[in-house]
């Protein structure tokens, strides 16, 4: 009996493994990947090991560390997912991303998992662009748009109008106060028609109208891209500005050796760095307009896209918002200066007193503006940025450069079907 | 018995080369974008009708050539300058070749991205001396006539030491004897260079030029980095176009469209090259008796 | 017309590769410089030419001092032992080269160049490159090139070593009669004593850099002024015979006899080369070679010995020689 027993023994312990084994297999946590560029990998990755620990065993959340550039992350995406479908569920995406990749179908529509309470959390002007042909293909994550960066210590308020920036830059100039007048950026990139867009809006101009009309011929377009080439002929701007990006602009600043700048939120944490020269000395606004216009802001934002081949909607969705989540959003605005996209944070205490720019933010939030949202916008902005560098490098005159962009921006549209 | 060793390494090519050629040409005879939803749709040649008459592909290729002949040139007449220098026996000469390889082994993007901050205005370390010597800002960078420039001396810079490699190589095979004999015979150190050491090196000038050239024609990094393509598209190449039409308008034809022509037009290039080459070096000199 | 080489010396990494040489070579004289390899004889030779510059001495071109002039002024015609022919240029560009660098008019060089290609029956390979000729046509490139720079003395190294035997044979009567017994001193570097015997009127033996012995071939081979010179000269080498206390013994192998009343040898091997055979014998003085006859009959067991007047005698330390000069 006993030799009977100990012959069981074994087969028992057998079949015990076995079945702890297929559970664990079932009890396996749902993996779920997300692509985002190195910055906001690491910026994130305390808010997804809290995750983790939140849904230990049920879902695995993996950040795929993608390269720092934003154009670099988009190709690292679109390579893979022309190659190999399964890498990713969720992609941490740029703004002017969605249209073209919900065109090529890659995106899943989240209207089914957003509810109207979620949108109603959003501070206005943080729902544009997440939207392609009246459905929701992303949630915002950091809200970002361009703003006017200007010199506390040199004057008592900033200028509201452009002639107002060129006039004071000037003066300023001439009083040997700073090298420079005014930096932006100026080298042939997408930060190029960031820049117009604003000046654009400013001076009433429209890219591509509501009607799918494109308004770069019309003559308030014509005067904003003057106006562009003046900062440079005036040498309110340097010449060097035509291959300044962020950065360099930036550096410019924040050296001390220019009176204002264009540029994106994250400027502001940089400038309060030690070893900035205007430390103290910089305060923000939106970018000027004519009088009877409106200031704007080019909306830069980025949000979570989920991918849609993805097994796991759910899971994934459970990832999105618990990353944009209220608390994540005010950690990621404490410890990283985000620009948050609720609108309860921008009454936060705790942020206003940790960022005394968050009200301001809030408002060039409210008055941002897309870029044209079609599948072929990087197309109409390669034209866009080709003219515009061609202007402010003394190739073409403003009327020619606006006359091309136009009628190549149109001919462009016509094989979309929307222009006749 | 030799054809069938070949069979593993051709058809290694053929995965790696042909493969992806073919697939190329299939392609640039499809409308394949974000139009047709990514879904190739034959066009029936439309996309080299395109090609022939877009004026953008045609700038980008008089600069992608201007970009290729000059760096190329310039690399060559350098490079043999450097090669002939390493090749004199010194005290430390190892040293001197690793150091002189360095600017090759940097990352392109990384030395790209140092270029671009050496001839940034104002803060840039030319255009502080040049300020310092009361010459005024170069503006090199934002000069659509002279930004080319500065990318070749990007290039320049990095792929000499390359080219100065594969010449050195050949300098080392030419003996030391035929440079005494000559020197009996009177000759001076011009003329051996003229005479015996150019001559000699063709091969190897010939292998540098067709390196490069293919490398040159496909310049893409160093003037991402550096410049954009800008200021007003004056330094973009042929390789960034197709790489705009494939990765930023998602025109997958079009992009195929543009590599061929590419490709065909760096074949030509690296042909007249070689001819040109030919021809200027050849100091052959047959006496029939 | 002359050479003089004086007090000659060149340093390399602070050592003597070759030290004190003097030599004299005449008009119409073939001197041989022998000696095993890294003996300096090649580094004498680029000496003279002027492809190296001495550290110590002079040399002499016709009773001027060259030793400051540059190679091309001292006018001489070097064969290379690898030819050094230009493996870009045809035969004839070889030979022009030197022409038209020196200036020599077009036509000028078309007929000098005709003429030394059909003295050296090169004709035909005129529009040859080098790479396309047979080893004996390219050693005769290299002779043409040092005909036509009509030098002032020739020097050849080592010209013939990249030859098999059949041609070596086959090319000495056309060096002998193109170069040799002209009126231009001649210095032949080899490694081959029966090269430099065959070609030379007078052979210098360097050893380490240091002249050990000039003279006719004859008067090295019956005459070595050291054992060096006596091992160097004459195969199979010579006999080391019996150690005294200061002085070695020796016996050049063709000088053994039979001889009943010698010395008892037991035959060890031996080679039969045809017109005569290489024996060893076992002695109790050791092994001893000896040269015979092709013809002889060899017994197992034989008696063996020489003739006084043959013996060679070397200080042992020094390995200089210690006894009169032998008269053959």
């Amino acid at each position: 009996m006993k030799s009977i027993i100990k012959l069981f023994i074994p087969a028992i312990l057998l079949t015990i493994f076995t079945i702890t084994s297929i559970l664990a297999i079932n009890n396996r946590p749902t993996e779920i990947n997300i692509l985002m560029p190195a910055p906001f990998a690491d910026s994130t990755s305390i808010l997804v090991n809290e995750f983790n620990k939140q849904y230990l065993g049920q879902i695995k959340l993996n950040v795929i560390r993608g390269p720092l550039e934003t154009e670099s992350v988009s190709d690292l995406a679109i390579s893979s997912l022309l190659l190999d479908k399964g890498s990713f569920d969720v992609l941490l995406m740029d703004v002017t991303w969605l249209p073209k990749y919900a065109a090529a179908g890659w995106l899943k529509p989240l209207d089914y998992l957003i509810t109207k309470e979620d949108l109603d959390s959003l501070a206005p002007g943080a729902e544009i662009g997440n939207t392609y042909n009246k459905k929701l293909y992303r949630w915002p994550l950091v809200a970002d748009m361009g703003l006017l960066y200007w010199r506390k210590d040199l004057m008592t308020s900033p200028p509201k109008t452009p002639q107002e920036l060129l006039k004071v830059s000037r003066e300023l100039q001439k009083k040997g106060l700073v090298k420079y007048g005014y930096v932006w950026q100026g080298r042939q990139y997408e930060g190029l028609s960031c820049v117009f867009l604003e000046v654009l809006k400013g001076f009433g101009g429209e890219w591509i109208s509501k009607n799918d009309e494109v308004g770069l011929n019309s003559p308030s377009s014509i005067k904003a891209a003057s106006w562009l080439k003046e900062l440079i002929t005036s040498q309110a701007s340097p010449l060097a500005v035509t291959n300044y990006s962020e950065p360099e602009a930036l550096q410019a600043f924040e050296s001390g050796d220019a009176a204002f700048m264009r540029n994106w939120p994250y400027a502001w944490s940089e400038l309060q760095k030690k070893g900035s020269s205007v430390q103290g000395k910089v305060g923000v606004t939106t970018m000027v307009s004519e009088p009877g216009q409106e200031n704007t802001a080019t909306q830069g934002s980025w949000g979570f896209s989920i991918l849609k081949h993805t097994d796991n909607p759910e899971a994934a969705l459970k990832a999105i918002n618990f990353l944009s989540s209220e608390t994540s959003q005010k950690y990621l605005s404490l410890n990283n200066g985000y620009t948050p996209t609720r609108k309860s944070l921008f009454n936060d205490q705790e942020l206003i007193n940790n960022s005394p720019i968050l009200p301001v933010l809030e408002d060039a939030l409210n008055s941002a503006v897309p870029r044209p949202i079609t599948p072929l916008y990087a197309q109409i902005s390669d034209v866009l940025q080709r003219q515009l560098s061609s202007l402010l490098t003394d190739e073409v005159t403003a009327i020619e450069a606006m006359e091309y962009a136009q009628l190549n921006t149109e001919q462009i549209l016509i094989s979309t079907g929307k222009l006749q | 018995m030799i054809s069938l060793l070949l069979i593993p390494a051709s058809l290694l090519i053929f995965l790696v080369f042909g493969m992806p050629l073919i697939r190329y040409v299939w392609l640039s005879f499809h409308a394949s974008s974000v139009i047709t939803g990514l879904i190739p749709i034959p066009n029936n040649g439309g996309n080299w009708i395109r090609l022939i008459n877009d004026l953008r592909f045609w700038q980008d290729t008089i600069q992608t050539i201007r970009f290729s002949f000059v760096s190329v040139t310039i690399e060559i007449v350098l490079a043999l300058f450097i090669a002939l220098i390493l090749d004199q026996s010194c005290k430390g000469r190892g040293v001197v070749r690793s150091l002189t390889l360095l600017p090759w082994a940097l990352p392109t993007t990384i030395m790209a991205l140092g270029w671009r901050w050496i001839f940034n205005t104002p803060y840039g370390p030319i255009d502080q001396l040049l300020n310092h010597l009361n010459i005024g800002s170069l503006n090199i960078l934002s000069s659509p006539n002279l930004t080319w420039i500065a990318t070749v001396i990007a290039d320049v810079w990095k792929t000499t030491p390359f080219v100065a490699l594969i010449l050195l190589a050949g300098l080392q095979t030419i003996p030391e004897d035929l440079y005494e004999a000559f020197r009996l015979e009177g000759g001076t150190p011009i003329q051996a260079l003229t005479k015996i050491t150019i001559p000699l090196l063709k091969p190897y000038i010939f292998l540098g030029i067709l390196f490069r050239m293919a490398q040159a024609f496909g310049v893409f990094d160093l003037i991402q980095v550096m410049t954009g393509g800008g200021p007003a598209s004056s330094t973009e190449s042929i390789a960034m176009y197709a790489y705009i039409n494939a990765m930023r308008f998602l025109d997958f034809g079009y992009s195929a469209t543009v590599m061929l022509g590419g490709f065909i037009l760096l074949i030509i290039s690296s042909f007249t090259c070689f001819i040109l080459v030919y021809h200027s070096t050849n100091v052959q000199e047959k006496i029939t008796s | 017309m002359s050479l003089i080489l004086k007090n000659l010396g060149r340093k390399v990494n602070h050592s003597w590769i070759i030290h004190k040489l003097n030599l004299k070579v005449d008009k119409g004289e073939c001197l041989a410089l022998l000696g095993p390899s890294g003996c300096g004889k090649s580094s004498t030779l680029r000496l003279i030419a002027g492809l190296d510059k001495p550290d110590e001495g002079s040399i002499l071109i016709g009773g001027e001092d060259v030793t400051n002039i540059s190679p091309v002024k001292r006018k001489v015609g070097m064969v290379f032992q690898s030819y050094a022919l230009f493996p870009h240029l045809s035969v004839a560009a070889n030979l022009s080269l030197g022409l038209k660098v020196r200036g020599v008019s077009e036509v000028e060089q078309k007929k000098r160049v005709f003429a030394i290609l059909e003295l050296m029956k090169l004709e035909k390979f005129a529009i040859r490159l080098p790479a396309q000729l047979s080893g004996g046509q390219r050693q005769r490139v290299a002779l043409a090139r040092a005909l036509l720079r009509d030098p002032l003395i020739y020097l050849l190294d080592e010209p013939m070593s990249n030859l098999d035997a059949q041609l070596r044979e086959d090319l000495r009567p056309e060096i002998r009669t193109l170069i040799l017994g002209g009126n231009k001193p001649v210095i032949y570097v080899t490694h081959d004593q029966h090269e430099a015997m065959a070609m030379a009127n007078k052979i210098a033996i360097l050893n380490e850099g240091v002249l050990e012995q000039v003279g006719t071939p004859k008067e090295l081979y019956e005459n070595p002024s050291s054992l060096f010179v006596a091992k160097f000269i004459g195969r199979p080498q010579i006999n080391i015979i019996e150690e005294r206390k200061e002085e070695l013994k020796c016996i050049r192998p063709e000088d053994i006899k039979f001889k009943s009343n010698g010395l008892r040898a037991k035959l060890e091997y031996k080679e039969w080369l045809g017109s005569e055979q290489l024996i060893l014998f076992k002695t109790s003085k050791g092994s001893i070679k000896m040269l015979c006859k092709g013809s002889d009959e060899i017994p197992e067991d034989a008696y063996i010995g020489w003739a006084q007047d043959k013996e060679h005698y070397f200080n042992k330390k020094t390995g200089y020689r210690v006894n009169k000069l032998l008269k053959y």
